[in-house]
């Protein structure tokens, strides 16, 4: 049999491995940054793009999108072509991918601070990068599959199982929760809407963790782990039954993000029972990488890949278990909307995620440079401050989650709340610190990082390609009877579209009744569209990002109900495309504010929030109280809410201005009686239009149901 | 002779009757007027003591194997194969844990929802479910002294023999034999892996074909179980509360306690409502707790000991029944605070108790300390205290 000679491309990783480093330490110091505004409120800057609600998605997209998915497409591009005897289907189709999806970071970076959202959570991004992000992630399907195609390797090993599901998962999960209707360039509304964007936003928020978190890391961890240790893989038998059942269940517990809200029942507890199902199939994969290491642990305490690689699948055992136990209802119960599920995220977030990356780095670098680690004492010390960090971060959140949701649900013996909404919030300042101190922490080890990785490179040579040979694959049927599995690992087609059917099964079975039985979201008739002030208002708290730290979403508890007013009813939310529920509650509750305090409250309130509660941590917002409300995308706005089904008259876009204008100046004309001299087409007057609406469709019913 | 089959089998039927327990509890329950049976802390004993009792068979168990196979002159190899014990116990408690859990799914309804039991349960439980657990305990009794029995006979037969092994023979004995987290985990010995390889290899990567971890295998179908039974309960026999039964159950029963509250505080009395009661059961009521929480430092006829004497017309910190009311129930200098021990109508029957003690004549009354006072408070307190004579 000849042997081929080829050449693995080094360079492309290079490329994603760099622009990890860079990502990750921005992504990280915007966190900072957004962590110490929490309790130094001026450190906003008093700057609509560094404001908390613009940082904050900024954060989250540079996490989990630029540091977590180019150290993936690192890690991957390198593995894939090991895997798989051959280099990269197409290098032009690589550098395709690589530059097309830095562009979409510095596209998302740029907008999001601009503040051009489209308001749902990990899918902020406004229509244009979608699109771009759909063509780029097809480029990638199609240069792996290549790859793939054109292996010299029989079979696919279990890390591009992992891959495969994870490209047409996202592909899936973007394209539906993404579908949305252009209004201008920068600006569209969710197709969805309330209850049924609720529904669609989490299912994709959730399996976003899912398929760009965690199975491309499981698939890393596959190939990068072996590969350090120098161990065989625990257990192939595993391996399968993991793979499987991870991607079909996972698909299903986005629900349990949405417990005791207007939800309906049934598709709540879908989300809790398939979490605790979740349980075993991801400990399946921590099995799996920590029984690897038997007999290797005298290596763990040499080698710093291996200790972040330890750490990183033991913080995905800890959040993978907790997941599945905040999906109870009575653990959800204290746990939603609280610091606690922050300080859950960055156990996975910092140490799973972040952990791998430094660990595949680390793992990286000296073998493409042909070279040794420039510092092994600097990694290991790196690793002491990473994991320091995690806990500096991770103990004070869950404190100050679980403290907070107490003090909420707390009432006097005769009968009345016990704290204010503004001591609970008052109460975690300490904690606040503490959390931005583990930060800071963890973004020194990556500092350090930086210079180890920066001199490794510099004492090495870097091999662009590398050398391999390897027999081509002869496609002769092998006469005796293979493992079933073993078929379809040798039909790369087959296994994805496999994985597409049993990713597909749990949102097909959750969406259906929600979207086609009526019961479900029962209608209410006092609930009336916006008005065009109200709705341009509403545009502005997207923009703004209010929802970021408001939830719009009264559970049905008593503190809550006492707190915030009749709890909120599923027929509410039919005009809201999209949805605003939140899933935190930095500031209290919004969904009854309207009527709660006077017009000229809300407008020195948005000048100086302190000025109207002291001791509160939101940002000040000057720039609505000057900034010019832009009334000519009334018209087009009114058309696409008509498109989506919202019942405004047929010829109402053209006058809708004129109604806008009439409520401006009722407002204008409460703010001069309490002093306040505005114009009535300014951007403060249509959020406070916006604010007032809130809640107040069933005010009138709900105070005859209380009698 | 019990081997370990038995053994394992023996455990199993005795986790099913400790889970049957709890469903029996299931079904008895509705949910609108009991309490939930996870929260029952009469049930949590019962069943923790169930379990805990488990365990020791479980490890007697073992320990039994264990000695007879001393005993029998079995080679260590041949143990390492024991593996189906430890799981067992853990399946069980898995199995009763995630039936717990499925009950305490009601959550913070269950937790307000504190409802008189019927007549008809004993310590809060039905009696089927009650029996079957006091019997589920006997047997379990059983099985433990016919174990120790078991264990003590093979003992006194046992003649083990130490021997001393070099340590590189040790190590190489570690690659042959199995810890306890080994066989926990259905791990193969090191020197066996080339019997697991599955000869695949990729980039140099291959991989062994070991067992699943039996804990984690259960576990998987335990937490299959728990969803079928989480769904039954809420959307098919509608035996636990959904989130709006549930908000209805917790807002009623909060009303209902603070009602029951504001009763037990009489009325809402505090330090400027209150009045002198001269009722002859609140002074009796007032004497009952001096005499138990007072008369240790006032001695019991008020004449003063440690405390000053309060029958005299000489106050430190006020006479009048507001300031009395206030001392008792905050506390002042060496007298303690009684807030957190008895009610404000207790300490407001107390204070008048007291009042009524004006004027007596105690046995060895303790020279006055503070000031005179001759008010119409006390006036009024010495009048009502000669009127309840």
């Amino acid at each position: 049999m000849t042997v081929e000679k080829f050449y693995y491309d080094n360079k492309i990783v290079k490329a994603f491995g760099m622009a990890t480093v860079v990502f990750g330490v921005v992504g990280m110091l915007a966190g900072l940054w957004a962590a110490i505004q929490l309790y130094l409120p001026a450190s906003s800057l008093n700057l609509p793009a560094t404001t908390f609600g613009r940082l904050r998605p900024l954060h989250t997209n540079a996490i989990i999108f630029a540091f977590v998915g180019n150290a993936s497409f690192a890690g991957i591009y390198y593995s894939l072509q090991r895997l798989c005897k051959a280099r990269m289907y197409s290098d032009k189709l690589s550098w395709f991918h690589f530059w097309g999806w830095q562009i979409i970071i510095a596209a998302a970076a740029i907008t999001l601070l601009w503040g051009k959202t489209t308001g749902k959570e990990y899918a902020e991004l406004e229509w244009p990068i979608d699109v771009a992000i759909t063509l780029v992630w097809v480029v990638f399907g199609i240069n792996m599959l290549g790859t793939i195609i054109k292996r010299r390797e029989k079979h696919l090993y279990v890390a591009i199982w992992f891959y495969l599901a994870t490209w047409v998962t996202v592909a899936m999960l973007h394209i539906v929760n993404s579908i949305e209707i252009p209004v201008s360039f920068m600006k569209s509304y969710s197709w969805y809407a309330g209850v049924q964007d609720a529904l669609v936003q989490w299912w994709y928020g959730h399996n976003a963790v899912a398929f760009f978190l965690t199975t491309p890391v499981l698939g890393l961890m596959y190939y990068f782990l072996p590969k350090a240790a120098n161990r065989p893989i625990y257990s192939y038998r595993l391996s399968i039954i993991h793979f499987w059942a991870l991607i079909f269940i996972y698909i299903w517990a986005g629900p349990h993000h949405l417990l005791y809200t207007a939800l309906p029942d049934w598709a709540q507890s879908l989300g809790t029972v398939f979490s605790i199902m979740l349980i075993a199939p991801s400990w399946g994969g921590m099995l799996n990488g920590l029984f690897t290491l038997r007999g290797a642990w005298d290596k763990v305490r040499e080698d710093p890949v291996l200790k972040f690689m330890v750490v990183a699948i033991t913080c995905y055992g800890m959040a993978t278990l907790e997941g599945p136990l905040l999906s109870l209802k009575n653990v959800s119960a204290i746990a939603h909307y609280t610091d606690w599920i922050v300080a859950h995220v960055h156990v996975g977030g910092l140490g799973w995620n972040g952990f791998m990356a430094f660990a595949i780095l680390y793992y990286l670098v000296p073998k493409m440079w042909n070279t040794t680690l420039y510092s092994k004492k600097l990694a290991t010390n790196h690793f002491w401050i990473g994991t320091i960090g995690i806990v500096l971060y991770a103990v004070p959140l869950y404190w100050a989650g679980f403290e907070q949701s107490l003090m909420w649900k707390s009432f006097t013996p005769e009968g009345q709340l016990r704290f204010q909404f503004m001591e609970t919030v008052n109460n975690l300042i300490p904690m606040y610190i503490s959390r931005s101190i583990g930060g800071a922490l963890y973004l020194t080890g990556a500092l350090m990082m930086v210079y180890n990785l920066a001199k490794t490179m510099a004492q090495g040579s870097f091999i662009a390609n590398e050398a391999a040979e390897a027999a081509p694959l002869v496609k002769a049927v092998s006469p005796q009877k293979e493992y079933w599995h073993r078929v379809i690992e040798r039909k790369p087609v087959t296994l994805l579209v496999l994985s597409l059917i049993v990713v597909a099964i749990g949102g097909l079975v959750e969406f259906m009744p929600t979207f086609l039985v009526k019961s479900n979201v029962p209608t209410i008739s006092s609930v009336k569209p916006y008005t065009p002030l109200e709705l341009q208002g509403r545009d502005i708290y997207v923009r703004e990002g209010c929802y970021v730290c408001h939830s719009q979403m009264i559970r049905p508890f008593r503190d809550e109900v006492a707190r915030y007013g009749e709890y909120s009813k599923a027929g509410e939310f039919v005009y809201d495309h999209p949805f605003q529920w939140g899933s935190k509650r930095t500031g209290p509750d919004l969904a009854r504010e309207g009527g709660k305090y006077p017009d000229s409250w809300h407008y020195n309130h948005m000048y100086d929030p302190r000025s109207m509660s002291p001791g509160s941590i939101m940002p000040q917002y000057p720039w609505l109280l000057d900034n010019k409300l832009d009334t000519a995308s009334t018209p087009a706005k009114i058309k696409a809410m008509i498109t989506l089904g919202v019942p405004y008259e047929k010829d109402y876009a053209n006058r809708a201005n004129a109604d806008l204008m009439e409520q401006a100046k009722t407002i204008e004309g409460n703010l001069k009686k309490d002093k306040i001299e505005t114009d009535p087409d300014m951007e403060i007057i249509a959020l406070i239009a916006y604010l007032q609406r809130l809640g107040k469709d069933i005010k009138g019913p709900a105070v005859t149901a209380q009698q | 002779m019990l081997n370990k089959k038995s053994i394992a089998l023996l455990f199993l039927s005795l986790a099913l009757l400790n889970s049957f327990c709890t469903m029996a509890q299931d079904a008895a329950q509705v949910p609108q007027t009991q309490a939930s049976p996870g929260l029952n802390p009469a049930l949590m004993l019962l069943i923790g003591i169930a379990v805990i009792f488990l365990l020791c068979i479980g490890i007697l168990g073992y320990v039994l194997i264990n000695v007879s196979a001393l005993n029998s002159g079995k080679d260590k190899n041949d143990q390492c194969q024991v593996s189906s014990i430890p799981k067992t116990p853990l399946l069980l408690i898995t199995l009763l844990s995630s039936s717990l859990l499925a009950n305490a799914q009601t959550g913070p309804s269950a937790e307000t929802a504190i409802v008189a039991q019927k007549a008809t349960s004993i310590i809060g439980l039905t009696p089927t479910a009650f029996y079957l657990l006091v019997f589920t305990l006997f047997i379990e009794v059983v099985v433990i002294l016919v174990l120790m029995w078991n264990i003590w006979n093979l003992l006194k037969k046992a003649n083990p023999v130490t021997d001393i092994v070099p340590i590189e023979e040790k190590k190489e004995a570690r690659r042959l034999t199995l810890n306890w987290w080994e066989k926990f985990n259905s791990l193969k010995p090191m020197a066996q892996e080339e019997n697991l390889d599955t000869g695949h290899e990729y980039d140099g990567i291959r991989e062994l074909n070991n067992r699943l971890p039996p804990w984690w295998l259960y576990g998987f179908y335990i937490s299959i179980l728990f969803a079928v039974i989480y769904l039954w309960r809420f959307h098919v026999s509608h035996s636990a509360p959904l989130a709006k039964e549930e908000y209805e159950l917790s807002v009623s029963n909060a009303e209902e306690k603070t009602k029951a509250y504001l009763a037990s505080k009489g009325e809402a009395i505090d330090e400027n409502t209150v009045t002198l009661l001269t009722g002859k059961t609140d002074i009796d009521a007032g004497k009952v707790i001096f005499e138990k929480s007072c008369a240790a430092c006032h001695m019991a006829d008020g004449g003063g000991m440690v405390g000053p004497n309060l029958t005299d017309n000489f106050w430190l910190h006020g006479g009048d029944i507001k300031s009395v009311f206030k001392t008792i129930k905050y506390g002042i200098n060496a007298m303690p605070p009684w807030q957190t021990s008895y009610s404000n109508k207790e300490i407001a029957q107390v204070a008048s108790f007291v009042a009524s003690l004006h004027g007596t004549k105690p046995k060895t009354p303790k020279a006055p300390e503070g000031v005179e006072v001759i008010g119409a408070s006390q006036n009024q307190a010495a009048d009502s205290a000669t009127k309840t004579k």
